[in-house]
C-alpha cells in the first residue's frame, strides 16, 4: 500500500490553523513589523533529506480526538531514545517505541522516564512500573508528574498494517496519579521485537495519539 | 452589587455593562491572591451641564479578608472610585456564603454611593462621632485619596442571592441601595423598586453574559470575560522542533570538519551560520579552539532568551568537531555583548532527553557578564548593517472628553544604519493618511509649561512627520556596566541629547541607573525646527526584582516641565512575558497647577505576540493607559533605555525562561 507523507501534522494541531501562514497572522506581522520567520514551502527543511535517504519505516500518527494525521521519519537516535521528525517540524521522541517527548505541538511533553514501561512491554511482562513525564506549561514552567502504571499482557493478536497482517502481542498499560489517569495500548510485533502499533497518551492538551508503523511508503 | 468572591491569582477580567444611560467598561486585575484592582471607564449620557455625555474614569480596590470555610462566609472590603472626583465613590464590607453547590447568599454594608436607600446612622459612630457625617467637599480635579471620606456618613445594608441551575446558568436577585440619584432626578432612569433580578449564562468559550432588570423598569446587560495570563492561545507555542544532538563522533567525518575536503573553521562557521539562521538567529562572531568554541549571536525569534541559548548551543553541538567540549553563547544587542551562557557539550548530550533536563542543564550552565568579550572573533563581513522597512501604523488617543478613543492611521518608514558595534543611526518617519486625532478641539489649558498637553496641536500642524532621527552609541564601560548616548530628534515633541549609565550585575535582583538629558521642545510641524522651551531633565533609577514576577522601579529626578519628584512603578510579569502594571508620579507641581487628576498615574499592559499566535516571536504588544495626560511628571520618551534591554539577558530572566532551554 502506498502512503503519502504530505499531511501537515503540527500546523493542524495548532488549533486548526492551516499550514500556510493565515491571513490574520500575516496582517499582524505587517502591523507589528514582525520579522517574517524562516519560510519553507510546505515541508520542513530537515525533513527532505530524511525522505530522500529512505530506508527504515515511517510512523503514521493520528490524534484520536480530532482525526488529524501526519507522517514521521527517524531523524536521530541516542541510546534507547529516537527522535522522529514530521513533515512540518513537529518531532516526537520515543524510548523503544514508548512516547517520551513532543516538540512543536504546544505545551507537550518535554521529556520522560518511561524506561521501565518500555522494558516490560517489549518483554511481554505483566506487572507494576513507575513512569515520569515532564510537561511545559503555558507559563514556561515545567511540571513533572510521576505515575504508577499497571501493565497487562493480553495475549496475541493479528493486526493489519500497511504491509499486511502482522502477528503481535497486545500490552495494555493503565497509569494513574492523584488527578490524572490514562490507558496506553501497544501491539508488539513478535517477529521484529518492536512496537508496531500503539495508542498513547501525550498529555492533557492533545490527549491520545494513535501511532502506526508503515514499512513501505 | 459587590460580592466577596475573587478571581484566581493573576487573572484579568474585562467587563462591559449597560444600564439606562450608563455604560461602564472595567478591567480588573487580581494583583495578589487577596487583592484586586480595577480601572473603570464610564459614559453617562445626557448628564453634562450642556446635556451631552460625560465620561468618568475611576479606580477600585478590593481586598479579601477571609476565605469561605464550612461555616464561615468569605469576607471582603472594598473601595470604589477611591481616586476620582467622588461621583461614584463608595466603600463596602461584604460577606458571601454558598449553601450546597447551587445556592449562594451575599450581604453587606455600604457607605457613600452604596448608602442611597434605607440608610441609617453609621454604626462606626460608636468608635468616633466623626464617622457619622461624610464630608462632601470632594476635590474638583479628582485624583486625590479622599481617605477622610472613607466609611463615613450614613450606611445601608445590601443583599443578594443566586441559584445555579447548572454549571453554566444561574438566576440572581439583589436588594440594591443605589438610587441612581442624579440619573433619576434627570428622568434618565426609572427606579421604582430597590430590586434587581437577572439571569447569567457562561458560554463554553469563557464569555459570560448577564441580562437583568434594575429597579423594576430598566433593563440592563453585562458582558464579561476572564483571561488567565498563564494560558496563552497555544500553551507552549508551536515552534518547530530543535535539532536533536546525535553522536558527536559522526561529526568527525562531516565534510566541513574534514580538512582533506576543504573543511575547517571557515567551513564550520558557514554551517553554524545556516543552522542559526533556521531560527532567525544571526551569527556575529565565532572562535574555535581545540576544546572550546564561542559564538556571538543576536536572537530575533525567541521571546525567551534561554530558548535561544539552548538552540544556539545545539547548533554548535551538531556541527563542531568532537574534541570541542565547552560551548559558549554570547548574547549581543546592537552588536554589543551583554551576557554569555557556557554549557558543556556532554551535558547537552546527556540531558536533552532527561525528564528533569530543564533544571539540570540550568544548574550545570554558567551565566556570566560578557563585558570582557571585546571584539575578538567578530565576523569581518558583519558591518555595516543597513535596515529599513515601510509599514502601516496606528496611533491612539484615549479619553478625550468628546470622543473616548481617537485614532490616526498612516504609513511609517523606519531606517537604521550601524557602521560599528553599538553605533546606530536611525530614523522613523510617518505620513498620516486618515484619523480624527486632529479633529479634537482640546487646547492646552496648562498652568505649567505645556510639555505634553499640546498633542492635538502637534497632530494638527504636522503633515509629513520626522518622529525620530537619532545617533546612538551603546557600549560597555566596564564589568556589569552599560552605557548609552543618544542625540538628535529623540521623540515627536523633543530633541536633544540623552546619556544613560546602568549598573546591573548578571545575577542581581537590583539594578541602578542614571540618565541625564538636555531637551528642547520641537516645532508643532514635527520637522526640524525648535521652540524656545528647553530643559535639563534626568533621573536616578532603582530597579528591583522582588521575585514571583513582581518588579518594582523608582525614578527620582527632574521632569520635562522642570518639576522635581519621583515615579513609583510596580509590574507583575508572568514567565511567558505577559505583564500588567501601574505607576504614579508625584512632583512639586501642586494638584491645582497639575489640573484634572491631580497627579500623573496610569496602568499598562504588555502582551507578547506569541501569546496570541503561538508562533515564536520577540514582538510585544504594549499599551499604557493614563486617565489624563497632563504636563506634570512627564518624562522624555527616549528610545532604547538600557534596563529593559539588558534585563532579558541577565540571570533572573534567563532562569525564568529556562523551561524552554531544551525546546
Amino acid at each position: 500500500m502506498k502512503w503519502s507523507l504530505s499531511i501537515a501534522f503540527g500546523a493542524a494541531l495548532a488549533l486548526g490553523a492551516c499550514g500556510e501562514q493565515s491571513f490574520q497572522d500575516r496582517a499582524l506581522n505587517v502591523l507589528l513589523d514582525e520579522p517574517v520567520g524562516p519560510s519553507y514551502d510546505g515541508q520542513f527543511p530537515r525533513f527532505r533529506p530524511l525522505l530522500q535517504a529512505g530506508g527504515g519505516p515511517a510512523l503514521q500518527v493520528t490524534i484520536t480526538s480530532s482525526g488529524i494525521q501526519g507522517g514521521f521519519l527517524r531523524e536521530s537516535g541516542r541510546g534507547s531514545i529516537e527522535t522522529w521528525l514530521g513533515t512540518d517540524g513537529v518531532a516526537l521522541t520515543f524510548d523503544r517505541g514508548v512516547l517520551h517527548g513532543t516538540r512543536g505541538v504546544g505545551a507537550g511533553m518535554l521529556a520522560s522516564d518511561v524506561s521501565a514501561s518500555a522494558s516490560a512491554i517489549l518483554a511481554g511482562r505483566s506487572g507494576q512500573v513507575e513512569r515520569v513525564h515532564t510537561f511545559l506549561t503555558g507559563n514556561n514552567t515545567t511540571d513533572t508528574r510521576a505515575y504508577i502504571c499497571t501493565i497487562e499482557n493480553q495475549g496475541s493478536e493479528t493486526i493489519q498494517l500497511h504491509n499486511g497482517a502482522t502477528r503481535t502481542r497486545r500490552m495494555v498499560e493503565t497509569c494513574n496519579n492523584l488527578d490524572q489517569s490514562f490507558t496506553n495500548t501497544y501491539w508488539v510485533d513478535t517477529s521484529r521485537g518492536r512496537i508496531a502499533q500503539s495508542r498513547q497518551w501525550s498529555g492533557e492538551l492533545f490527549g491520545e495519539f494513535q501511532i502506526k508503523t508503515v514499512h513501505n511508503y | 452589587m459587590p460580592t466577596a468572591r475573587r478571581l484566581n491569582d493573576g487573572e484579568l477580567a474585562f467587563t462591559s455593562s449597560i444600564v439606562g444611560p450608563t455604560i461602564r467598561n472595567t478591567v480588573t486585575f487580581q494583583v495578589l491572591p487577596r487583592v484586586s484592582g480595577s480601572f473603570r471607564y464610564s459614559r453617562l449620557d445626557d448628564q453634562a451641564r450642556d446635556g451631552g455625555a460625560t465620561f468618568d474614569r475611576s479606580f477600585d480596590i478590593h481586598i479579601n479578608l477571609l476565605d469561605e470555610k464550612s461555616i464561615r462566609p468569605a469576607v471582603a472590603v472594598g473601595l470604589r472610585d477611591f481616586l476620582g472626583t467622588g461621583r461614584f465613590s463608595g466603600e463596602y464590607v461584604v460577606a458571601t456564603k454558598s449553601f450546597g453547590s447551587r445556592f449562594e447568599l451575599t450581604g453587606g454594608i455600604g457607605w457613600g454611593r452604596f448608602a442611597g436607600r434605607g440608610s441609617f446612622t453609621n454604626p462606626l459612630g460608636v468608635i468616633d462621632d466623626r464617622f457619622e457625617t461624610r464630608p462632601s467637599g470632594t476635590s474638583g480635579d479628582g485624583g486625590r485619596l479622599e481617605s477622610d471620606e472613607w466609611f463615613r456618613g450614613p450606611a445601608s445594608f445590601f443583599a443578594g442571592a443566586s441559584y445555579k441551575f447548572n454549571e453554566q446558568t444561574k438566576v440572581f436577585a439583589e436588594y440594591s441601595t443605589d438610587t441612581y440619584d442624579r440619573a433619576s432626578n434627570l428622568d434618565l432612569i426609572d427606579i421604582s423598586l430597590p430590586l434587581n433580578v437577572g439571569l447569567q449564562h457562561r458560554f463554553d468559550n469563557g464569555v459570560d453574559l448577564k441580562a437583568f432588570v434594575v429597579g423594576g423598569n430598566e433593563i440592563g446587560a453585562q458582558f464579561s470575560y476572564v483571561l488567565d495570563p498563564r494560558k496563552p492561545a497555544i500553551p507552549g507555542g508551536r515552534d518547530a522542533s530543535p535539532r536533536p544532538v546525535g553522536s558527536r563522533n559522526d561529526l568527525a567525518v562531516a565534510a566541513w570538519n574534514n580538512s582533506a575536503l576543504g573543511g575547517g573553521k571557515d567551513a564550520a562557521q558557514e554551517v553554524l551560520r545556516a543552522k542559526l539562521a533556521e531560527n532567525s538567529m544571526v551569527l556575529q562572531g565565532f572562535t574555535l579552539e581545540r576544546t572550546r568554541a564561542t559564538v556571538r549571536i543576536e536572537n530575533n525569534l525567541f521571546g525567551a532568551e534561554a530558548q535561544a541559548a539552548g538552540r544556539a548551543a545545539r547548533a554548535m553541538a551538531t556541527t563542531l568537531p568532537p574534541h570541542v567540549e565547552e560551548l559558549t553563547v554570547v548574547f549581543q544587542e546592537r552588536g554589543v555583548p551583554i551576557s554569555r551562557v557556557v554549557t558543556k557539550r556532554s551535558d547537552l548530550e546527556d540531558l536533552q532527553y532527561d525528564y528533569d533536563g530543564a533544571w539540570r542543564t540550568y544548574s550545570r550552565a554558567r551565566i556570566e557578564d560578557a563585558a570582557d568579550q571585546g571584539r575578538n572573533g567578530e565576523l569581518s563581513d558583519l558591518y555595516p548593517i543597513f535596515d529599513y522597512g515601510l509599514k502601516p501604523y496606528a496611533a491612539f488617543s484615549f479619553f478625550d472628553p468628546d470622543n473616548p478613543v481617537r485614532v490616526e492611521v498612516g504609513a511609517q518608514f523606519d531606517v537604521s544604519f550601524r557602521p560599528t558595534p553599538g553605533m546606530t543611526f536611525a530614523g522613523q518617519f510617518r505620513y498620516p493618511v486618515a484619523g480624527n486625532i486632529e479633529d479634537s478641539d482640546r487646547v492646552s489649558d496648562s498652568l505649567i509649561e505645556p510639555v505634553r498637553t499640546n498633542a492635538v496641536r502637534y497632530a494638527q500642524e504636522s503633515d509629513f512627520e520626522v518622529n525620530r532621527l537619532t545617533s546612538e552609541y551603546q557600549f560597555r564601560p566596564g564589568e556589569d556596566l552599560f552605557g548609552r548616548v543618544t542625540g538628535g530628534y529623540l521623540e515627536s515633541m523633543f530633541g536633544g541629547v540623552s546619556a544613560e549609565l546602568l549598573w546591573y550585575p548578571v545575577g542581581s535582583r537590583l539594578a541602578l541607573g542614571a540618565e541625564v538629558n538636555y531637551a528642547k521642545q520641537r516645532d508643532f510641524d514635527k520637522l526640524f525646527g525648535f521652540q524656545d522651551y528647553d530643559v535639563v531633565t534626568g533621573h536616578a533609577s532603582a530597579y528591583y526584582d522582588f521575585g514571583n514576577g513582581f518588579l518594582g522601579q523608582v525614578d527620582a529626578g527632574r521632569y520635562l516641565a522642570g518639576d522635581w519628584g519621583a515615579t513609583f512603578s510596580l509590574d507583575r510579569e508572568f514567565n511567558n512575558g505577559f505583564r500588567v502594571g501601574g505607576f504614579f508620579t508625584v512632583t512639586d507641581v501642586s494638584s491645582t497647577d497639575f489640573g484634572e487628576g491631580s497627579f500623573d498615574k496610569g496602568i499598562r499592559f504588555e502582551v507578547p505576540l506569541s501569546f496570541l499566535t503561538g508562533n515564536p516571536s520577540k514582538t510585544i504588544v504594549s499599551q499604557t493607559i493614563r486617565p489624563v495626560q497632563r504636563d506634570g511628571g512627564a518624562r522624555l520618551n527616549v528610545q532604547n533605555r538600557l534596563h529593559r534591554q539588558v534585563r532579558e539577558y541577565r540571570g533572573k530572566e534567563l532562569r525564568d525562561g529556562w523551561g524552554r532551554y531544551l525546546r
